[in-house]
Formats: C-alpha cells, sequence, structure tokens
C-alpha cells in the first residue's frame, strides 16, 4: 500500500546488494510464484520445483552483488531456468522423465476439453488436460522446453531468450520452432485437443 | 521442388511459422510471409495450428502460487556459505578432489617408473629387464612376467627370477601363486632389489636383492600391480575431473 510496500525492484535490489536480506526477501515474496511456476513446468514436479526455486534464489542472493542489468526478473528466471536444468540433471530417470507412452496412456482418459461452449476458463481448470500437456513438455529436451516455456508463458521474446539462456538468436528461434514442432506430434494422436483450440480462435477467448 | 499443391516458396517459409505467430519475423520479412500466406492454404493451416497449440500451452500451464516462501534465512546462507548442496560448491569441491587425487596418483605412477627402470637398468639384468611399456596397461599389472629363469649356477632351487618390477610384495606364500615360476633363494649378483621391502621376511639371507617375501613367489609382480593401480586411479580421477568440470561449467552459467 504505503509506498514502503511499493518499492521498486532497482530499490530493493540496490539493498540486497548491500547485504539487506529484508529487501532481498521482499524481492522473493514478490517473484517466488514465477520462478516456481517455470520452475515447476521444466521439472514437472513439485519436489524438484521446491528444490530448484529455493536454490534459484539463494544464487541469486549470493550473486545480487554482481548483477548490474535492470531486468532483475528477467535475471531471476533466467537463475531459475538454469538452476532447473541442474535439477534436471541431477534427478533425471530416477523421478522426472516422462515417456511417450505415459502421455498416450494419458490420452485414454476422456479429457473434456471439448465442451460445447469452451471459455477460457474452463479449459484453463481442466486438470487432465494440464496433466498431459505438462507431461508432454516434459518429452522435449531441456533446452526445446526453456524456450517454449519462455516464449509461451512468460511472454519473452526471442531476443530475451537468448540473453536469458546464452544462445544465439538463431538457436533460439529454432529450439522455439522444434520444440513446438515436437509437442505439435504429440499432440496429433489427440486431435481433438488442438481442434478445440482452433476453435477458440473465432472467440476471443485467449486464456 | 514443389509446385503444386502448395504454393511456389512454401518450404523456404514453412521454418517461420513458429516465429511469425511469436511476431518475430522483422518487418519486411513479415511482410513477405504474409503475402506468401495469401496463395498458400498449407502455411494458413500450419500458422492456425500454430496458434492454437501456443493457445493450448498457455492455457494450461499458467502460473501457480508458490507452495510455500523461499524467503532466505540466515541459517540457510550458513549453509549456503559453504559449497551449497549438490550444485556449483560441491561440484567444485569434486573437482579439486578428483584433480588432487589424478595429480598425486600421476606423480606417485611416474616416480614408480622411475624408480622401478632405474633399478632395472643398474641390475643390467637382460634377463629380468622387462618391457618399460608394461606399464601402459593397467590389465598387466598382473601379468605373469615369464622372464626366463636365470641360472645362476644352482639347482633350480636356486634360481630365483627376480621379476622386474618386483617392488618387494606383501606377503611371500608361494604355494599358491597363478605364477608358476622357479622359486628359491636369489642368486648372488643379481643386482637390483629396487626397493628393499620392508617385510623381508628373509627366508634366504643369501638374496642380496630379490625382495624377500616375493621370493615364495617370483611371479607376482608388485610393481606393476601398484602401477596398474595407479594407471586406473589416475584414469578415473581424471575422467572425473572432466565430468565434474563439464557440470560445473554448464550451471555456473548464473
Amino acid at each position: 500500500m504505503g509506498a514502503e510496500v511499493e518499492q521498486s525492484d532497482e530499490r530493493l535490489v540496490s539493498l540486497s546488494r548491500n547485504g539487506d536480506l529484508a529487501a532481498f526477501n521482499r524481492l522473493v515474496e514478490r517473484y517466488q510464484g514465477p520462478v516456481y511456476s517455470l520452475c515447476l513446468r521444466l521439472l514437472g514436479n513439485r519436489e524438484a520445483a521446491e528444490d530448484a526455486s529455493q536454490e534459484a534464489f539463494l544464487s541469486a542472493y549470493r550473486a545480487i552483488p554482481g548483477f548490474s542489468g535492470t531486468n532483475f526478473r528477467a535475471w531471476l528466471l533466467r537463475i531459475a531456468a538454469n538452476q532447473s536444468k541442474d535439477e534436471w540433471r541431477r534427478r533425471k530417470r530416477k523421478d522426472l522423465a516422462t515417456s511417450l507412452e505415459q502421455i498416450f496412456d494419458a490420452f485414454d482418459v476422456p479429457v473434456e476439453v471439448l465442451d460445447p461452449e469452451p471459455g477460457a476458463e474452463r479449459v484453463t481448470e481442466n486438470k487432465e488436460l494440464a496433466a498431459i500437456v505438462q507431461s508432454a513438455l516434459l518429452v522435449l529436451p531441456m533446452d526445446q522446453r526453456q524456450a517454449v516455456m519462455l516464449v509461451d508463458l512468460h511472454d519473452y521474446r526471442y531476443e530475451e531468450v537468448a540473453a536469458m539462456t546464452g544462445a544465439s538468436l538463431g538457436t533460439v528461434k529454432s529450439r522455439v520452432h522444434r520444440g513446438r514442432d515436437r509437442l505439435r506430434r504429440i499432440f496429433a494422436a489427440k486431435p481433438e485437443l488442438l481442434a478445440a483450440y482452433r476453435r477458440l480462435d473465432e472467440g476471443e477467448v485467449n486464456e | 521442388m514443389r509446385w503444386f499443391g502448395r504454393a511456389w516458396g512454401h518450404d523456404r517459409w514453412a521454418g517461420n511459422v513458429a516465429a511469425h505467430v511469436d511476431g518475430e519475423l522483422a518487418a519486411g520479412e513479415a511482410l513477405r510471409f504474409e503475402a506468401h500466406l495469401e496463395g498458400c492454404s498449407a502455411c494458413r493451416a500450419a500458422v492456425t495450428e500454430e496458434q492454437a497449440l501456443k493457445r493450448l500451452l498457455s492455457g494450461n500451464l499458467g502460473q501457480v502460487p508458490a507452495p510455500r516462501s523461499f524467503a532466505i534465512t540466515a541459517a540457510m546462507l550458513e549453509r549456503a556459505g559453504r559449497p551449497a548442496r549438490g550444485t556449483a560448491g560441491a561440484g567444485v569441491l569434486a573437482m579439486r578432489l578428483a584433480q588432487g587425487v589424478a595429480a598425486v596418483a600421476l606423480i606417485g605412477l611416474v616416480s614408480l617408473v622411475v624408480v622401478d627402470r632405474s633399478t632395472n637398468q643398474s641390475g643390467g639384468d637382460s634377463t629380468t629387464a622387462a618391457p618399460m611399456s608394461a606399464e601402459s596397461g593397467a590389465a598387466e599389472s598382473r601379468a605373469p612376467e615369464p622372464s626366463p629363469v636365470r641360472d645362476s649356477g644352482s639347482s633350480k632351487a636356486a634360481a630365483t627370477v627376480v621379476p622386474p618390477y618386483s617392488a618387494g610384495g606383501v606377503q611371500g606364500q608361494s604355494a599358491d601363486s597363478p605364477i608358476p615360476q622357479p622359486t628359491a633363494a636369489a642368486p648372488e649378483g643379481s643386482g637390483y632389489a629396487p626397493v628393499q621391502p620392508a617385510g623381508e621376511t628373509g627366508s634366504n639371507d643369501l638374496a642380496i636383492v630379490p625382495p624377500g617375501p616375493e621370493d615364495g613367489d617370483g611371479g607376482t609382480n608388485w610393481f606393476r600391480v601398484a602401477e596398474g593401480g595407479l594407471v586406473l586411479v589416475s584414469i578415473s580421477a581424471l575422467g572425473a575431473y572432466l565430468v565434474a568440470r563439464r557440470a560445473n561449467r554448464r550451471s555456473s552459467d548464473v
């Protein structure tokens, strides 16, 4: 409410840089939603996502004295993306990886996307569908998954994603392209899925 | 070249559908793509499909609230001050450790080889001088060295072949040695006792040379065993170092 509460990122960042933990924790509070969401989407597992998020904030706190950019959120998400990548590598094959078979099994479960009047809310609330989309995402190689997530969920421009992931613009473009291509082929096993979203095209339902 | 069914130039654009939908084509390129779309139903369909997919993703993978607070506590920092659990900190530690082990093992290996070689040469015993090349093969370490028996005059019992690399075995039982070699007291004259084994059990005082314990079983080539072991240790430590370094590099680009 007060100006106190609404301190800008810049202000909090500069306080944090001088070791003000309370200031940094304000930033944590502000961004833990996006950070955790990104980790969860990239890892598909709550516990792993919590670990990655916590580690990401810790790394960020340790690294913040060296942070000189202006976009704290992007910087933080970049750390979270890298942390998720590490966590994925660490846990891979143990509990995170999904196989196409698992996804196709999930396809056998009736998924109600096809309500006659699909509204954005309805669609978003659909847990089964969300689970399918999530596990399909886990089939992608981590780099593609990161690129698709950062572009489609966090609305970053390719250029920003390139800066965040340390890849070239062309690489990001190709990762997004290949990632979505792969997803499209996965979802082709359940044509109604995309059909529903194609139909949404006509309405102005855009999430 | 596909001239039918798809507009000309289709293939050129197929890879740009995602970028187009994301609004990432440069202005001029975007105009040209749109012009192409006019005449290419396949690309139009691809664009529609891409939009639907994008919507499917963003509609189902929205933001979720954090399940708990990730605020940082002093205790965490204390723990993290030391190399943090599993992350770069531990990675660096692992890297250093592997580096250290590799270095020690390599130094050990080199000195062993040097000592070994010099003793061999000073021994001047052509019959027993084993080829140094053996050191390259860890698998060789136990290889029975079929060094010819040195007939220093005595009966078979007297002819001890001192295997070139024998560095004083630790135990000198002979019986079950897999290496069938004549055993016995060492011949005088064989002057190449490399390292006098600590545990000379010395059943034979004559043995100027041959590592005592060994005289029981001339075969086990302790130099080789040690060298082989060190080669193995160095290789695995180097491997571990490389792996750790790679992992660190990946995780450190934060």
